[in-house]
C-alpha cells in the first residue's frame, strides 16, 4: 500500500487516518516526492524478484490519492509500471473517495490500467452521516458522479468496486440497495475502526447488532440471487465451506501487507493508526532497509504465523478457522496490545454461525424477501406494469393479511368469540386452505384487522365472523358464535344476514351450500343457493370477463370519508354491472391496453359511491383496503374507465410501499402541486403523479381535442410535481430510481 | 477484489413475504407477524401518511 499522499480533500468523522490516535500523518509531506516514489518502486521490483513472485499487488492510497492531480498520478503508475512490469505481473490499484475523479485522471488510470475502489456509504443520509468536507459540505453528489464515470464503458475496466462503513444507523438494506445501484463489479463492507479501548457503538440491550445489520444485508442480497460479489460475505461463505478468505477482516490468512508512507517510511496495516499514536511504525524506511526487513519487524512477522500469532481465547475457539480473530486492529487493548480477541468477537461468532448452510457459490433456493425485486419495480414505475408485477403485489397483499391476522391473536385469546373463530381459521388454512386465501385475499378483511391492530375498532369479534365464511367456503361443518352489528351479521365474500335483533351475538353451524343460525331462541336456515329474504349476498358479478365484487354490504367498507351507497335495488346493480363491464372492456383497447393486465389481475371489489350533490366525479381507494376501489355512477363508460385506471394506480403504489422504502418516512416536507390547493406530504405527491400518470396516458389514446386537451394537463401536472420530487432530496434510492422512471415515461412522449 | 463475479441466476425472484403464505397461520413466528406488521403499522399511521386517495377532491 503506497501512500501517494498524507492529506484529503473530505474530513470524514469516521476516518482512522486523521480522526484516530496516531496522528503521525502531520509530519507527512503531502505528496510523495518523485524520489521516495523510485526508492519504492525498486524495493517492491526487488521484493518479488527475490522471492520469484507471479504477482504484486500495489494499492495507491493516501488520505486521498486523487490529490496527487492527474500528472501525479500518471508519474506513479508509469514508474512503478517501468519497474514491477518486467519482473512480476504488477496488480495496480487506487482506493480513493472519488469527489475529485474527472475524465482527464480516468484517462491517466485506464492507460496505466489502474483499478479504482470508491469509498461510499449508501444514499444520500447514510454516505453525509460521516463522509463529509470539512466545511460539513455534502460529498454524496460528487461521489455518484465519479461512480457514473467509472461506469462509462471506456472506464468500465477500471471500476472496482464500492468500499462501505458500516453504520447502525443507517438501514442495511437501504445501503445495500442504494450501493448496488452504482452497479460496482464488488462490494465491500468494512465494520467502523474500534478496539477495547475505544469499543464501537452498540446500542442497549442488542448483544451484536452489527452482525445484526450485515446479516440483514445477506438476506436481501440471496434473496437478490447475489447480483454482486460482497468481500466480506464470500469470505464468511467460503471460510464457513473450509475455503480461503478475500479479506484480512475473516479468517486465517497470513498478512502479506506492508505500507510505505508518504516519506517513504514504512509501516504495518495502517488501521492501526486507530489504535494508539505511533501503532504502525516500524522504524524503517524504502531508503535504507528491503521490503524483506520490514516483514521480519516482529509485529508483521507475528501476522505471518497464522493460528499460532493469536491469542489463547481465540486460538481455543470453535469458530477461529472462519474468524481468524477479525481484523488485526480490532483486537487492540492498552496493556495487552493485541493479544485479544477482536472487540467484534460476538459479532464474528454469530456472523460465522449464520453462515452455515449458505451455499458456497450459487444459491440452492431463494430465500423469500421482504421487498420486491429490481426488475418488478422498475416494471411498475413505467406506469403500466405487467400481469406478472400486478400478482406480486396481490401477493404481497395476501401476506400482510396474513401477518396481521396472525399479529392480532394473542389478543384473540382474551375474547372467547375471536378465540374460537382463530382457532378455526388456523384449522381451516391446513384443511381448506383456497377457502381461507379467497376470505383472506377480500380487501375489507384486512381493512379491519389493521383498524383492529391500530385500535381505531375493538371488534375482535368479527374474526369469528371471517373464520365462519371460510368453513361456508369449504364446505366444512362446524358451530361457532359470530358477531352481529346493529341487528346484521355479515360474512365477508357472502353477504349479510339480517337477524332483526340486537344481540351481540348469533350461534351459527356452517353446512355445505350455506348455514343455520340460531337466534334469540329462532333457528334460520340459509342455503346459499335458495336464500331467505333477509340474506343479502355478495353480489358476485361478470364484468370485463372476470368474476367482481359488487360491494354494497360490507360492514367495513365505509372507510373512504365519502358516503357509500346502501344495498343497490337489483335493476341498479344490473346497471352498475353493464356499466362496469362496458368500461373494464374499454380498457384494453386504450393506452395499448397497458392498464388493463393490473386492474384485470388487482381489482376485486367497487363499492358503489352514493352521486356528489354537485355533480362531480367521485372515487376514492383507501390504505390496506386492497383490492377495492369506490366510485360514484359516471356519466359514460370513458369516464368509468379513467376512474379505475387511477384508482388502480393507488392499489398498486400503495402495495409497493408496503415492502418498499422510496422515500424517508422521517421527512415532513410538503410540496405544492398544481391539483390541490393545500401542500402535500411526499407520499401524496408520490401517489398523485403515480395516478395522473396513468390518466395522462389513457386521454393521450383518446381522439379529439378535449382528450388532447385533458391529456396536457394531467401530463403537465405530473410532470411538474415530478421534478420537484426528483430534486427535494426526500427519496431513497429506490425512490428516485423510481420516480426517474416515471418521468422517463413522460419523457417518451414527446 | 480479486474474484470473478458470481453470475446472477435466472431463476425469478419471488414476491416479497412469501414465506407468510406458505406458511400454515399456526405456524407463522408472532416475532415475523408483528414485525411485518408493525412497519406497516407505522407506514400507514403517521403525520404525513396518506390514508384515501380519491379522485378530483382527496388526492
Ligand atoms: S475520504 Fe478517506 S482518507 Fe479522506 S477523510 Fe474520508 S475516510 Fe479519510
Ligand atoms: S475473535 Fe472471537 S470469534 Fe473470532 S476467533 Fe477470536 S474468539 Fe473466536
Amino acid at each position: 500500500m503506497l501512500k501517494l499522499t498524507s492529506r484529503c480533500d473530505l474530513a470524514c468523522d469516521h476516518c482512522y487516518v486523521y480522526q484516530h490516535p496516531d496522528q503521525s500523518w502531520r509530519r507527512q509531506p503531502r505528496v510523495m516526492a518523485a524520489a521516495t516514489l523510485r526508492a519504492a518502486a525498486r524495493r517492491i521490483a526487488e521484493h518479488a524478484a527475490a522471492h520469484r513472485l507471479d504477482a504484486v499487488r500495489v494499492v495507491l492510497h493516501g488520505g486521498e490519492p486523487l490529490l496527487a492531480g492527474a500528472a501525479g498520478l500518471a508519474a506513479a503508475a508509469g514508474e512503478l509500471r517501468r519497474r514491477i512490469d518486467p519482473v512480476a505481473r504488477l496488480d495496480l490499484r487506487m482506493q480513493s473517495n472519488g469527489v475529485l475523479l474527472t475524465p482527464r485522471v480516468c484517462d491517466v488510470l485506464a492507460a496505466h490500467d489502474v483499478k479504482v475502489g470508491i469509498s461510499l456509504d449508501g444514499d444520500v443520509s447514510a454516505n453525509d452521516r460521516h463522509r463529509r468536507h470539512a466545511n460539513g459540505a455534502s460529498s454524496h453528489a460528487a461521489v455518484r458522479r465519479a461512480l457514473a464515470l467509472l461506469r462509462r464503458p471506456e472506464y468500465r475496466a477500471g471500476y472496482a468496486g464500492i468500499l462501505c462503513t458500516v453504520d447502525l444507523a443507517n438501514d442495511p438494506v437501504r445501503v445495500y440497495e442504494a450501493l448496488l445501484a452504482e452497479e460496482p463489479p464488488q462490494i465491500d463492507f468494512l465494520l467502523p475502526h474500534a478496539n477495547w479501548d475505544r469499543p464501537p457503538v452498540r446500542p442497549d440491550g442488542v448483544p451484536t447488532p452489527y452482525a445484526a445489520w450485515l446479516l440483514a444485508v445477506h438476506r436481501r442480497w440471496l434473496a437478490d440471487g447475489r447480483p454482486v460479489p460482497i468481500r466480506l460475505l464470500e469470505s464468511l461463505i467460503s471460510t464457513a465451506a473450509g475455503g480461503a478468505s478475500r479479506t484480512e477482516a475473516v479468517g486465517l490468512g497470513l498478512a502479506d501487507l506492508v505500507v510505505i508512507e508518504t516519506d517513504g517510511t514504512f509501516e504495518q496495516v495502517d488501521s492501526l493508526k486507530s489504535a494508539y499514536h505511533g501503532a504502525p511504525a516500524t522504524g524503517l524506511d524504502v531508503f535504507r532497509h528491503r521490503v524483506d526487513d520490514a516483514a521480519a519487524h516482529p509485529m508483521i512477522a507475528m501476522r505471518q504465523t497464522g493460528l499460532a500469532g493469536l491469542c489463547a481465547t481465540c486460538r481455543e475457539c470453535p469458530v477461529v478457522r472462519q474468524c481468524g480473530g477479525g481484523l488485526f486492529a480490532h483486537r487492540y487493548r492498552a496493556g495487552t496490545g493485541f493479544d485479544n480477541p477482536s472487540v467484534y468477537c460476538a459479532d464474528l461468532k454469530e456472523l460465522v454461525h449464520a453462515m452455515v448452510g449458505t451455499p458456497a457459490h450459487a444459491p440452492a433456493r431463494r430465500q423469500g424477501a421482504d421487498a420486491l425485486s429490481r426488475a418488478v419495480l422498475d416494471d411498475l414505475a413505467g406506469g403500466r406494469g405487467t400481469e406478472e408485477s400486478a400478482r406480486q403485489l396481490a401477493s404481497v397483499h395476501l401476506g400482510m393479511v396474513r401477518a396481521l391476522l396472525v399479529a392480532l391473536s394473542p389478543r384473540a385469546a382474551d375474547d372467547p368469540v375471536a378465540a374460537a373463530g382463530w382457532r378455526l381459521l388456523v384449522d381451516l388454512d391446513v384443511a381448506a386452505p383456497e377457502a381461507v386465501r379467497v376470505v383472506l385475499e377480500h380487501p375489507f378483511v384486512r381493512r379491519w384487522a389493521q383498524r383492529c391492530r391500530d385500535g381505531v375498532t375493538g371488534d375482535l369479534a368479527y374474526l369469528a365472523a371471517v373464520a365462519a365464511a371460510a368453513a361456508i367456503r369449504a364446505g366444512v361443518g362446524v358451530t361457532l358464535d359470530v358477531p352481529v352489528r346493529g341487528g346484521v351479521l355479515g360474512l365477508p365474500t357472502l353477504g349479510a344476514f339480517d337477524v332483526s335483533a340486537d344481540l351481540p351475538t348469533a350461534r351459527l353451524t356452517s353446512r355445505e351450500g350455506g348455514f343455520d343460525l340460531a337466534v334469540a331462541g329462532r333457528r334460520e336456515r340459509v342455503r346459499l343457493a335458495d336464500p331467505p329474504a333477509a340474506w343479502q349476498p355478495a353480489r358476485r358479478v361478470r364484468a370485463g370477463g372476470r368474476e367482481l365484487l359488487l360491494e354494497d354490504v360490507d360492514p367495513y367498507r365505509d372507510c373512504y370519508h365519502l358516503p357509500v351507497a346502501p344495498r343497490l335495488a337489483d335493476a341498479d346493480a344490473a346497471r352498475w354491472t353493464e356499466h362496469l363491464d362496458a368500461a373494464l372492456r374499454r380498457l384494453r383497447g386504450e393506452a395499448d391496453g397497458g392498464y388493463a393486465p393490473a386492474v384485470g389481475a388487482l381489482l376485486r371489489a367497487v363499492v358503489p359511491l352514493r352521486p356528489d350533490p354537485a355533480g362531480r366525479q367521485r372515487s376514492a381507494a383507501a390504505g390496506a383496503a386492497f383490492g377495492a376501489v369506490a366510485v360514484a355512477p359516471a356519466p359514460d363508460d370513458a369516464a368509468l374507465a379513467v376512474l379505475l385506471v387511477h384508482e388502480v394506480q393507488h392499489l398498486k403504489l400503495d402495495a409497493v410501499l408496503d415492502v418498499c422504502d422510496l422515500f424517508d418516512r422521517a421527512d415532513e416536507r410538503r410540496l405544492t402541486v398544481p391539483w390541490r390547493p393545500d401542500p402535500r406530504p411526499v407520499e401524496g405527491v408520490l401517489h398523485g403523479t403515480y395516478a395522473h400518470l396513468a390518466v395522462a396516458d389513457m386521454w393521450r389514446s383518446r381522439p379529439g381535442p378535449a382528450a388532447a386537451a385533458a391529456y396536457r394537463r394531467y401530463r403537465d401536472w405530473t410532470v411538474g410535481a415530478l421534478d420537484a420530487l426528483l430534486g427535494l432530496g426526500a427519496l431513497t434510492t429506490a425512490g428516485d430510481r423510481f420516480v426517474g422512471r416515471m418521468r422517463d415515461t413522460l419523457d417518451s412522449w414527446s | 477484489m480479486d474474484r470473478i463475479a458470481v453470475r446472477p441466476d435466472q431463476i425469478p425472484t419471488p414476491p416479497p413475504l412469501d414465506d407468510l403464505r406458505h406458511t400454515a397461520l399456526g405456524e407463522i413466528p408472532l416475532s415475523r407477524a408483528r414485525a411485518v406488521a408493525d412497519a406497516h403499522h407505522h407506514r400507514v399511521n403517521r403525520p404525513t401518511g396518506v390514508d384515501v386517495q380519491g379522485f378530483g377532491s382527496a388526492i
